[in-house]
């Protein structure tokens, strides 16, 4: 009964087009991204950590062996402890760096400015950008006025363009828009990681090609 | 998790604007009984337990399901409820429930920017970012920032350390080809436009002639030049390996000679050292107040050095470069005019050739013919003329192991219909147009109509082709032999009629295997040596798309190099264009960047500047007039001229691509491989196919006629020592009648999909009786097989031992087989 109701519905459809609300050439996403994200962020953008001050290797003989990982001890991990790092990495690799009378590579200010605008923003600093935009800031406000830029949004959304392999010929063009307006979703801070891996794992982008 | 996924289903959507029939997410109903109830017997096929968590995910159909070809009940993904997509999310959400999931996303962020995996490396790292990722909800810029903004990321890449922990010191990685180009769009104000990765294939909606497919592409990022899209930006990225179709092949990265060769090819462009005003504005290169006619002084000079620096590396130049330039100035003879000796471009170029994150140098070695070979993946021993390879006993081989030097291979893109044009004797359903109405003596394949297709033998030209030897395909017919049912998977239960997954098989033999089957060719002619130590002999190459060239782990130095558009502005050599003072200062520019650098990152470096300095070499090969195929010239190489070349292949990419592929055969080059033509006709193929394959008749044909007249370098013909071969991705369907619901045909599982009906010509199919034969059959109603299966991986492996490759380390499971040769 259900497949002979079906095919009546096919033809209605087919009559009145009722089933495609219609193509937007600015915007051709069509799928569940416009479902998730709103008008409130994430969180608020204030991310902390970005201003360690690094400190000196512990006095102490930098291991032998580097071919495991070097063994903290206790006296190490107080030295870390003692440190007060915010910086989550830092913190982690205190404990096989610092702790352990290892340094840290000391960079000059051009080295670091070009290596965050090449990956952040995807090109290389002008002379200009890196005085305005690195002298007299700190790494953390750098960052953050890096990351708060379109290019920044784009270049991830190329990274993920790779990850899931774009190519209209497999997948809808229009699915291939609304999946990458959910990863600039995501690097805008208007969705959680796991609000976008949960649309995304049942994303056209994902689902249609599985089955072939 | 896949029962989750038992609701989806692949299949197409009529687009009404675009009028294009595009590959879409279906719903579909497993476990629900013919009334729409949930069946309580299938129940569990659609529940996950994964996690001790108990999910279920059924979906009953309501007034919006249809019937779809196959009779079963399915909705289009586009008209499901907010509602439905929540319940479909059922995966994402499961995942995020675990501590994994978070490792996961934080090793990523951690390998993105640091290029190793710190995460592993030492947990206490990736422990702590996951706490503060929860901490900010799962907001992915506070991951970023985390990283960027610590030590192991904002450290020097330069310096020694006392230890090799990876940690101690920066990252120092090569930059993606975009990043490259749009740094040098910036510095320097050269556009040359950019890509769009959202519409891979901008060509495909062009080309419906719908206002929405051309206004699509118009508000895209692709940029239109007097012929169309403009492909300036796209052609650049891909031969260094960004902006990738993701069809034929995805991203790569990778230090070699050829992409070494196209940077300097692109730096030569922008900064037009010739004058011809088709480069960056010179002003841009320039500090204020300095024309580009001003008189050079000692102080202009300083001014401009200091100016290039500061644009291209962000920094002031050190005082021991002042000091150099200073040195350099009383030892070189300045001309007055700025435009006439000293260059702009001289440190232009430098500055811009490097891809990795920091400039490199170059260590004047002296490269031997042989060393140079090596440069070729970076990491490869030389590829040798196939005629001095000794057969190795523990191969399984044909008899004809060696008996060829050259293979063309063309994959007819977007998946062919066979049936159509190499397996024509077979149901109307299969092959509407019909067989081929009369073949030459001794065809025993089943030559469709299609294949009579000949207008290029029509009128003025057409006559000077006839005189040159060409016929219709179905005239030269009893010199091709075709494999009717050519398998990606012979034991598979069905066809992989996906494109992606089918690309992945045609390009690698797997659906996941990482190396390409032309980095096969390569590494498996790795032993080959010259018989003459001077000779200069090239590897196989990729024209266009380079899932062929893919290759991992060891055999990754075998890559073959991709071209986009064959080797226009490759001669340029940059050493050549530079004074002996800058010169100098160059080298010793890089002297020092490599000193400065991390002894670990040194290696890579050392390599590009290997592979730069290897480029002289090249450029030898690339200024030769002979690979210029854009040359319209009338002087015969190889007993044919580019004029008539043209006139039998044709004037468009395909045949431009063939052209090349002929010449560099002459220089060593044992394999080609290009795409030719756009055969996913979901619709409109009653009448886009017959002019197409008129176009692919020509190529063929063409192709047989020249190789037939060319003399090779060792004697004899080149169709003599020559394979050419077709194949696609697979087959089409239609699911029961002519062509689709939108005239045109699909891909599924079935075996109108499955069989790829390869046809093979040259010399040595000839010599071997085998022309015109058919191995293997169909039936004529359902094409089940009548005759042999040829494993895809098989065939290859054969044209590699055909080739006299060392194919041993490739497919374990499949062998070369002997009935083409015997």
């Amino acid at each position: 009964m259900l497949r002979v109701t079906a095919i009546f519905c096919a033809a209605f459809f087919a009559m009145v087009g009722c089933d495609d609300p219609g193509f937007n050439f600015d915007d051709p996403a069509r799928g569940p991204s416009d479902l998730v994200g709103g008008p409130n962020k994430v969180s608020n953008g204030e991310f902390f950590g970005g201003n360690d001050e690094l400190p000196a290797a512990r006095v102490v003989a930098p291991p032998i062996d580097d071919t495991v990982l070097p063994d903290c001890g206790p006296t190490c991990e107080a030295y870390c402890d003692s440190l007060q790092l915010t910086n989550p990495v830092n913190r982690g690799v205190c404990q096989s760096l610092w702790g352990v009378g290892l340094s840290h590579q000391p960079i000059v200010k051009v080295e670091a400015c070009r290596r965050l605008f090449v990956d952040l923003v995807g090109r290389f600093p002008s002379r200009e950008e890196v005085i305005n935009t690195c002298d007299g800031k700190t790494w953390g406000e750098v960052a953050l006025n890096l990351i708060n830029r379109p290019e920044f949004v784009k270049v991830n959304q190329k990274l993920w363009s790779d990850r899931l392999q774009y190519d209209t010929q497999s997948v809808s063009v229009e699915r291939i828009y609304d999946m990458d307006n959910l990863v600039g979703k995501l690097f805008r801070g208007e969705i959680a990681y796991d609000e976008f891996a949960a649309v995304t794992s049942a994303h056209p982008i994902i689902t249609a090609p599985r089955d072939a | 998790m896949s029962r989750l996924y038992g609701a989806w289903y692949q299949g197409y959507y009529d687009h009404p604007q675009l009028q294009m029939r595009l590959p879409d997410a279906h719903i579909q109903y497993p476990c629900v009984d013919d009334n729409g109830n949930v069946n309580q017997d299938l129940r569990s096929e659609c529940t996950s337990t994964l996690y001790g968590q108990y999910t279920e995910l059924i979906l009953e159909p309501d007034i919006r399901a249809r019937l779809d070809e196959r009779g079963n009940l399915t909705m289009w993904s586009g008209i499901l409820k907010a509602s439905e997509w929540q319940k479909l999310q059922a995966p994402g959400r499961l995942l995020a429930t675990q501590q994994l999931f978070w490792e996961k996303a934080v090793d990523d962020v951690l390998e993105q920017y640091l290029d190793y995996d710190l995460g592993n490396l030492v947990p206490t790292v990736r422990d702590e970012l996951v706490r503060y990722f929860l901490e900010y909800g799962g907001d992915i810029r506070a991951l970023h920032f985390a990283v960027v903004t610590s030590v192991p990321y904002l450290q020097s890449a330069t310096n020694s350390t006392p230890t090799a922990y990876r940690w101690t010191f920066g990252p120092l990685r090569q930059v993606g080809a975009e990043a490259w180009i749009d740094s040098m769009k910036s510095m320097t104000g050269y556009d040359i436009g950019d890509c769009d990765h959202r519409l891979t294939r901008p060509d495909d909606f062009l080309e419906t002639e719908t206002v929405a497919g051309v206004a699509l592409v118009e508000r895209s990022n692709w940029r239109f030049d007097d012929n169309g899209v403009d492909y300036s930006y796209r052609n650049v990225a891909r031969g260094l390996g960004g902006c990738p179709d993701n069809s034929v092949g995805g991203r790569f990265k990778i230090i070699s000679i050829l992409t070494t060769a196209q940077q300097l090819n692109f730096v030569n462009r922008v900064c037009d050292p010739a004058f011809e005003g088709r480069g960056a504005d010179i002003a841009s290169l320039l500090p204020a107040g300095v024309g580009p006619n001003d008189a050079l002084s000692q102080a202009s000079a300083a001014q401009i050095f200091s100016h290039q620096i500061g644009t291209f590396f962000g920094r002031l130049a050190s005082e021991e470069e002042i000091a150099e330039l200073s040195r350099s100035a009383k030892s070189a003879r300045v001309a007055p005019r700025l435009n006439l000796h000293v260059p702009p471009v001289s440190r232009c170029s430098r500055a811009l050739k490097c891809s990795s994150t920091e400039v490199t140098m170059s260590h004047n070695k002296n490269f031997g013919r042989r060393s140079f070979l090596k440069g070729v993946g970076l990491a490869t021993a030389g590829v040798a003329m196939p005629h001095v390879w000794v057969p190795k006993d523990a191969y399984a081989q044909t008899a004809a192991r060696g008996e060829i030097k050259h293979v063309i291979y063309v994959r007819l893109n977007g998946g062919f219909r066979f049936t159509t044009a190499f397996n024509g004797e077979v149901a109307e359903r299969f092959n509407p147009w019909g067989k081929a109405a009369k073949t030459a003596d001794g065809t025993e394949w089943g030559a469709a109509d299609l294949l009579a297709e000949a207008s290029w033998l029509t009128g003025d030209d057409g006559a000077a082709r006839a005189a040159l030897g060409m016929k219709p395909v179905t005239e030269i017919s009893n010199q091709i032999a075709v494999l009717p049912c050519v398998d990606h998977e012979p034991t598979s239960g069905s066809a992989d009629g996906n494109h992606s997954s089918g690309l992945q098989r045609f390009a690698t033999g797997y659906a996941s295997n990482g190396t390409g089957i032309f980095t096969m060719i390569n590494y498996g002619l790795r032993d080959r040596v010259p018989q003459n130590p001077e000779e200069i002999l090239l590897p196989s190459f990729v024209l266009g798309g380079g899932g062929m060239a893919n290759g991992v782990g060891k055999f990754a130095g075998y890559r073959p190099p991709v071209l986009q558009e064959g080797f226009s502005g490759f001669g340029f050599d940059a050493a050549k264009s530079l004074p002996d003072w800058a010169r100098r200062m160059s080298d010793h520019v890089d002297q020092r960047t490599l000193e400065r650098a991390h002894p670990q990152a040194r290696p890579a470096i050392d390599a590009y500047i290997q592979s730069r300095e290897a480029t002289k070499r090249y450029s030898e090969i690339f200024t030769n007039p002979a690979l210029d195929v854009s040359q319209r010239s009338d002087d015969p190489f190889d007993g044919i001229s580019n004029n008539q070349l043209r006139l039998l292949l044709g004037d468009n990419g395909t045949a431009r691509n063939i052209m090349l592929a002929l010449r560099l055969f002459h220089f060593g080059a044992p394999a080609v491989f290009m795409n030719q033509g756009g055969y996913d006709m979901h619709s409109g193929e009653e009448e886009g196919l017959p002019p197409r394959m008129n176009e692919l008749n020509q190529l063929i044909s063409g192709l047989y006629t020249a190789l037939n007249i060319m003399d090779h370098p060792a004697g004899g013909k080149y169709w003599d020592h020559t394979l050419v071969l077709f194949g696609s991705e697979f087959g089409r369907t239609t699911r029961g009648g002519k062509f689709n619901s939108a005239r045109g045909s699909d891909h599924g599982g079935d075996f109108a999909t499955r069989w790829m009906s390869m046809p093979v010509m040259g010399g040595v199919i000839s010599a071997a009786g085998n022309g015109g034969r058919s191995f293997g059959e169909t039936a004529l109603d359902d094409l089940r097989p009548l005759g042999k299966v040829y494993s895809y991986r098989s065939l290859m492996k054969t044209v590699m031992d055909m080739l006299g490759c060392d194919h041993s380390e490739f497919f374990p499971a499949d062998e070369p087989f002997n009935d083409l040769v015997t």
